[in-house]
């Protein structure tokens, strides 16, 4: 045992002298009495019960991706392999189904004609400029709308009003009002982006957990050190879902915007291959779209591992 | 051991030294509900204090008034002279829950307690030091996930004493902790008071507990017949630390405080 001594008495003053005065309570009792009781009697009154952080102490076992990935693409060489058969077999027209290779050979057509990573550029163009926007837009209204209660009341049921509005019924005024150029169609894929991180980012912000903000001004945080340090944070994961929402979301709204006033992109292709039967350009737009999409989200899935790994 | 000064000391003698807490009739209500009622209690500054009362009693909710966390309904809180602040920086708090940063490691959370004026490499070198004292050092680059619930707590705890304050709050610092591992942040509690001039006030659940450790004892509970808890007994122990289980003094007051808390179970049933 280490020596406490020094300890124990304290200051000046009797050992007993925190006082209390609770009206008509029992007065302080400390007099010395005469003890005939056996000593040690064992330790009573159980220990209370602290608990501890969220449990989950496991680390999922990672570095086995590759199985996987590769089970993942069984189901579309599937459905390559079904559409093979059913087109082979005659099954469907080519006007309504065209074979595999032929949307293959569609796409080597568009290459060579220069048109082919002209539309995904143009594409990809839009969706990246208008998610920026859009999501950095969103981070900032929804930041504002989370953090502060005034500007939730005054904001939020506006906005909650508009995100209410279909994306493709904002199609014909954009062309109104931005005519249809560039800007519209990035102004809608700006719209499509801000919603998903506007109201992940809002809530995350306003649930962060209250003990762990009362823990940081207690230890005298406030403010944007409080946010730094404690808000933000801990809304990290959610914001980062958000953003990946987001981001899918673009690509959505990309071809709305596409599919009703463009000369150019995916979105242009397929209403344009409609318009002059080209089933097998349909085809290719669509699994283009569905190839950048899926890219996309795969990338920033990488990106979410990385984040939730650091903030939680 | 056992040897103790024999003048247990009489009750409620003022002393003339600066209280470094003092509470005057201090109540607390969330809306209509009365959690605390008429708490006047005089601690002089440099002493432990342990809060012992029944589930529910409101002790969590005093050592909230005292640190600035919660403001009183009724009364006033003092610390040093000076009323409490919200927040106020001259206490450090260690919560019932470890309330841990979930994203950053065992020693960033304590660095989180250092005074916001700490320079950066004394912080660091203190940081070391305390993660030694609660045994954590192996763990300083682990996160909270990572870690049991009675290293979270005694995470928490070294994230407190890095504030240096002068009034240390603690509520159920030794809760999650098994019974060596609480002995020896016994003798940690102890030898950080002995070196730093800090008044401790922590709650807990442990009699034994509240004897080894304080020099005065505050039963928190209901009075038959009236609203909230209020401040049942005060008791000070006159044997001198470390604390013998065998003196006759302990066993004497550490039935008198079970039956203090019996009671209050049963008037409460
Ligand atoms: N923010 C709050 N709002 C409403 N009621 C509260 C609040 N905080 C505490 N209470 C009430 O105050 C009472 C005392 O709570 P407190 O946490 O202080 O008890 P305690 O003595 O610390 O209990 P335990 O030993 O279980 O930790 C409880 O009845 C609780 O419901
Ligand atoms: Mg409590």
């Amino acid at each position: 045992m280490s020596q406490h001594h020094s300890a124990a008495g304290a200051p000046e003053g009797a050992p007993d002298d925190v006082t209390h005065a609770g009206s008509g309570a029992a007065p302080g009792t400390a007099a010395h009495g005469h003890a005939t009781v056996a000593s040690g009697a064992p330790g009573a009154a159980g220990p209370g019960s602290g608990t501890g952080p969220g449990s989950g102490r496991a680390r999922r076992s990672g570095r086995r991706r590759g199985p996987v990935v590769l089970l993942g693409l069984l189901v579309p060489a599937a459905l390559v392999a079904a559409w093979f058969w059913s087109t082979a077999a005659g099954v469907f027209t080519p006007v309504q189904l065209p074979p595999p290779q032929d949307v293959f050979t569609a796409a080597i057509d568009l290459i060579e004609r220069g048109q082919f990573f002209q539309h995904i550029g143009i594409s990809t163009q839009r969706v990246l400029l208008g998610y920026a926007i859009g999501a950095i837009l969103g981070l900032a209204v929804g930041a504002l709308v989370g953090l502060s209660r005034l500007s939730d009341v005054l904001f939020a049921p506006t906005i909650g009003a508009f995100r209410a509005v279909t994306g493709l019924a904002w199609v014909p005024l954009l062309a109104l009002w931005i005519g249809i150029g560039e800007d519209s169609k990035v102004t809608l894929v700006a719209i499509g982006a801000f919603f998903p991180v506007y109201t992940t980012v809002a809530a995350a912000l306003r649930h962060v957990d209250a003990q762990l903000v009362e823990a940081g001004r207690a230890f005298g945080l406030g403010g944007v050190k409080l946010l730094l340090t404690v808000q933000l944070p801990a809304a990290m994961p959610s914001v980062v879902a958000g953003l990946r929402l987001a981001l899918a979301q673009s690509w959505l709204f990309l071809v709305a915007a596409e599919l009703l006033a463009s000369s150019m992109g995916l979105g242009f292709l397929l209403i344009d291959s409609q318009n002059n039967g080209r089933t097998d350009r349909m085809i290719l737009a669509i699994v283009l779209l569905a190839v950048l999409g899926k890219l996309c989200d795969s990338v920033f899935a990488l990106v979410q591992k990385r984040v939730l790994d650091r903030w939680t | 051991m056992t040897e103790h000064t024999g003048q247990a000391g009489t009750s409620s003698a003022h002393s003339a030294t600066q209280d470094a807490v003092a509470l005057r009739a201090v109540g607390k209500s969330f809306s209509a509900h009365t959690v605390l009622r008429d708490v006047t209690l005089q601690i002089p500054a440099r002493r432990i204090v342990a809060i012992i009362g029944a589930s529910g009693s409101g002790k969590s909710t005093l050592l909230r008034l005292i640190g600035g966390l919660d403001t009183p309904t009724d009364g006033a809180v003092n610390i040093d002279g000076r009323a409490v602040a919200q927040y106020d920086p001259r206490c450090a708090f260690a919560f019932q829950e470890a309330r841990l940063l979930p994203w950053r490691t065992v020693a960033d959370n304590v660095a989180l307690g250092l005074p916001r004026d700490e320079d950066r490499a004394r912080g660091r070198t203190r940081i070391g030091e305390l993660l030694e004292l609660v045994g954590l050092t192996e763990f300083a680059g682990h996160k909270p996930k990572e870690i049991s619930g009675g290293m979270a707590q005694r995470t928490s705890l070294a994230r407190a004493l890095a504030r240096t304050p002068s009034v240390l709050l603690l509520d159920e610092p030794f809760g999650a902790l098994d019974a060596l591992t609480r002995l020896r942040m016994h003798d940690l509690l102890l030898d950080v008071h002995a070196a730093e001039p800090t008044t401790v006030i922590f709650v807990t659940h442990d009699v034994d507990e509240a004897l080894v450790l304080a020099d005065t004892i505050v039963v928190l509970g209901k009075e038959e017949g009236r609203p909230g808890a209020t401040v049942l007994q005060t008791v000070s122990p006159s044997q001198q630390r470390p604390r013998s289980h065998s003196d006759p003094e302990f066993t004497r007051l550490r039935q008198q405080l079970l039956a203090a808390l019996g009671v209050q179970l049963r008037s409460e049933a």
